[in-house]
């Protein structure tokens, strides 16, 4: 048996078919993205939340459900809401978790697995990555902004965050990430404090504007997403068409070794949440145990951390959190996706 | 001019997925990439972007404020929203190049198939288990299905497929050789002679004919038929029948005519093939084989791999050494076909 054999016609029949899947819902979520960057006001959000950190967090992990985002789309929305003024450790999960607690990706999700228990393995990865995040949520809502936040983004804090931080009367745990940004800090700088509220009017368009804003938002997510699914969706295909099912199959056989094989391939492959479902259906068992397939906790783990970790969201997180953050996120998310699978995995 | 550039090409490039995907759409050959469900979300996405790109290239030119605006545009999204006033940067040209990737692909593509290797590769469906009941071609307790694979059948029955190469002759076992046979575009000529199953010739041009059906009229006698009245069965039906024992005896000992294609057995026998259907559960990259083993009149040596042939013969579920039953088909007639409307059945 040949470990690799590429084929560039198979491959490119794969890669194709890969993005003429997947390139209608990332359309999807670009406009949903777009309209809510043009309709949606920040701080809708902020008031929504309640005065509890956990309670908070709580909500922010179900927040995709009304404003759904996939992971790529979210980076630079949550890196807006952050200078705007939502915690950040609200921030962080709701990154975390709405890419997989959306609409569109529960319903991918569903149609993926249909007909192979799909209510079991989107009720499982909903729920994990709702605990996980949450918990990474909680764990940030300890840490001090400047531990974790680029420079550039404490930089770029608004005196406005403060005065907002101070209307809206948040408790301490969950204070924006901008606190600090002291009172001091508006005092001497008066002038951009001038810019920075002309440019919010700026920023109120009329209706006709806000559509246009939408659009141009939608387009320049699609855009970007875009380049990462293409990139995904050609890695994908080599690995789809060259390498043997067979070669990969011993790997599927051990806990261990099966769930973090699936969650390097959802690191490597990178692949949009909306659509990865349907790249790990592909990989599913036969039955129980049987050696034609990755168990489901191996796929469970690769659906539950490619939304949240792989080689594109590496490079998208710098533009929001320090690098060494960033690697201690990788570690936990990998160590607390990887443990509960691998137990999962032993329960059958 | 880099500007400019910068203003035009990402907007040229949302316009080049759009036709890109219109020209699937509508010349039938996005059947062979996506299910039936996702399909019209490929055409309202040719519809949409096009409106997108106008945004965007509005947005461009207007110079619409957005958030990316406040701090040096970062990614090519952002840099084409901002109107390019900067030009683009060589990573922003790079992710360019990467987006206008598939339409390359989509010029140099030759066949919306996989080859025989990368089949192989997927690993044979070996359980009914793994494929949605809907994809029978029967209901088993009420009757037939309006499946896409019986629509698919009954197509094919209909008509030609648009687009596809001309319809070749059905060559029977001691049919003459057809121009080029064994080439992957044709169907090759099967030699040497397949003899019937009582030892006769078929005649040319036409199927072997089916001996009448024994056994209670079941649901399987809703299933579409050839026209000679034979029960045209998928692989996909057989699965399910070989691991369930209730549906197993509306099949085992009966004719069928089953279509799929050629991949010789690994066991090097001449007498021996798979007869493979992929399986899409989504679009084409999570196409997986199903087959069935088939037991030919005469040798099938020479029977280029993926042809597409139509089987008449009687099913039979034999146990193996472990006990697991196999579907095999004691072929009375292997004759060379045309691809169904629907080659992947979904």
């Amino acid at each position: 048996m040949e470990r690799f054999s590429f084929h560039p016609q198979d491959f490119a029949f794969s890669f194709l078919s890969l993005l003429f899947e997947g390139v209608p819902f990332l359309l999807l979520g670009a406009l949903a993205s777009g309209l809510i960057e043009a309709f949606v006001p920040a701080r809708w959000m902020t008031r929504l939340l309640p005065r509890s950190v956990f309670a908070a967090t709580l909500l922010s992990g179900l927040l995709g459900l009304v404003f759904p985002m996939c992971e790529c789309g979210i980076v630079p929305v949550i890196r807006r809401l952050i200078r705007k003024g939502l915690p950040a450790s609200c921030a962080v999960t709701y990154m975390l978790s709405a890419p997989v607690i959306s609409p569109v990706v529960i319903i991918s999700t569903w149609a993926a697995f249909k007909g192979r228990n799909p209510e079991q393995m989107v009720l499982f990865r909903v729920a994990l990555s709702f605990a996980v995040a949450v918990l990474v949520g909680l764990v940030v809502s300890r840490l001090r902004p400047q531990d974790y936040l680029a420079p550039e983004v404490l930089a770029e804090a608004r005196p406005k965050r403060r005065a907002l931080s101070s209307a809206l009367g948040r408790a301490p745990g969950i204070a924006p990430a901008a606190e600090v940004v002291t009172a001091e800090t508006v005092s001497e700088n008066p002038e951009r404090a001038q810019a920075l509220a002309e440019l919010e009017r700026d920023l109120r368009p009329t209706f006709a504007g806000r559509v246009r804003l939408a659009i141009a938002r939608a387009a320049a997510d699609f855009l970007d997403v875009a380049v990462y699914l293409v990139i995904g969706a050609a890695l994908t295909s080599v690995f789809n068409t060259s390498v043997p099912r067979e070669a990969v199959m011993p790997l599927a056989l051990n806990p261990w070794l099966s769930v973090f094989t699936m969650m390097g391939l959802a690191f490597s492959l990178a692949l949009c949440s909306t659509s990865d479902a349907f790249v790990a259906a592909t990989f599913t068992a036969t039955t129980a145990g049987s050696n034609d397939g990755f168990p489901f906790a191996a796929l469970l783990a690769f659906l539950t951390l490619g939304p949240m970790l792989d080689v594109k969201l590496i490079f998208l997180y710098r533009l929001v959190f320090r690098p060494r953050f960033i690697a201690m996120l990788a570690l936990g998310l990998v160590l607390l996706i990887g443990l509960v699978c691998v137990r999962l995995s032993g329960m059958g | 001019m880099q500007r400019a550039l910068a203003r035009f090409l990402p907007s040229f490039t949302l316009c080049a997925w759009s036709a890109l995907l219109f020209y699937f759409y509508f010349s039938g050959r996005l059947n062979h990439y996506l299910i039936g469900s996702l399909r019209w979300l490929a055409l309202a996405t040719a519809i949409l972007l096009p409106l997108v790109a106008l945004g965007l290239w509005l947005a461009a030119r207007g110079a619409v404020v957005t958030p990316e605006d406040e701090c040096e545009p970062a990614t090519l999204g952002a840099a084409a929203a901002a109107g390019g006033s900067e030009g683009l940067k060589p990573g922003q040209w790079l992710a360019l190049l990467v987006l206008l990737a598939p339409v390359a692909t989509a010029a140099t593509i030759q066949q919306d198939s996989f080859s025989s290797a990368t089949v192989r590769n997927r690993g044979f469906v070996s359980s009914g288990a793994l494929i949605p009941r809907e994809a029978l071609s029967f209901d088993p307790k009420a009757g037939a299905l309006d499946t896409p694979a019986r629509r698919a059948q009954q197509q094919q029955a209909a008509a030609p497929v648009p687009g596809a190469p001309p319809p070749h002759p059905p060559v029977s076992a001691n049919a003459a050789p057809a121009p080029g046979a064994g080439t992957a575009m044709t169907p090759p000529r099967i030699e040497p002679a397949l003899p019937t199953a009582d030892g006769s010739a078929p005649p040319a041009g036409s199927v072997a004919a089916a001996g009448p059906n024994q056994g209670p009229v079941s649901a399987i006698e809703n299933l579409p038929k050839s026209a000679d009245g034979t029960p045209i069965a998928t692989v996909v039906d057989l699965l399910f029948a070989v691991d369930d024992p209730s549906m197993r005896p509306d099949f085992e000992g009966r004719t069928f005519e089953v279509a799929g294609q050629f991949l010789p057995d690994r066991s090097g026998s001449e007498l021996r093939f798979q007869l493979v259907r992929m399986f899409m559960f989504c679009c084409a990259a999570d196409a997986r084989p199903v087959a069935a083993a088939v037991d030919a009149p005469g040798s099938v040596k020479g029977t280029a791999d993926m042809t597409w042939l139509k089987v008449v013969g009687r099913v039979e579920f034999p146990a193996g050494a472990d006990g697991k039953r196999t579907i095999l088909i004691k072929a009375d007639c292997v004759t060379p076909t045309e691809p169904p409307a629907e080659a992947m059945l979904n």
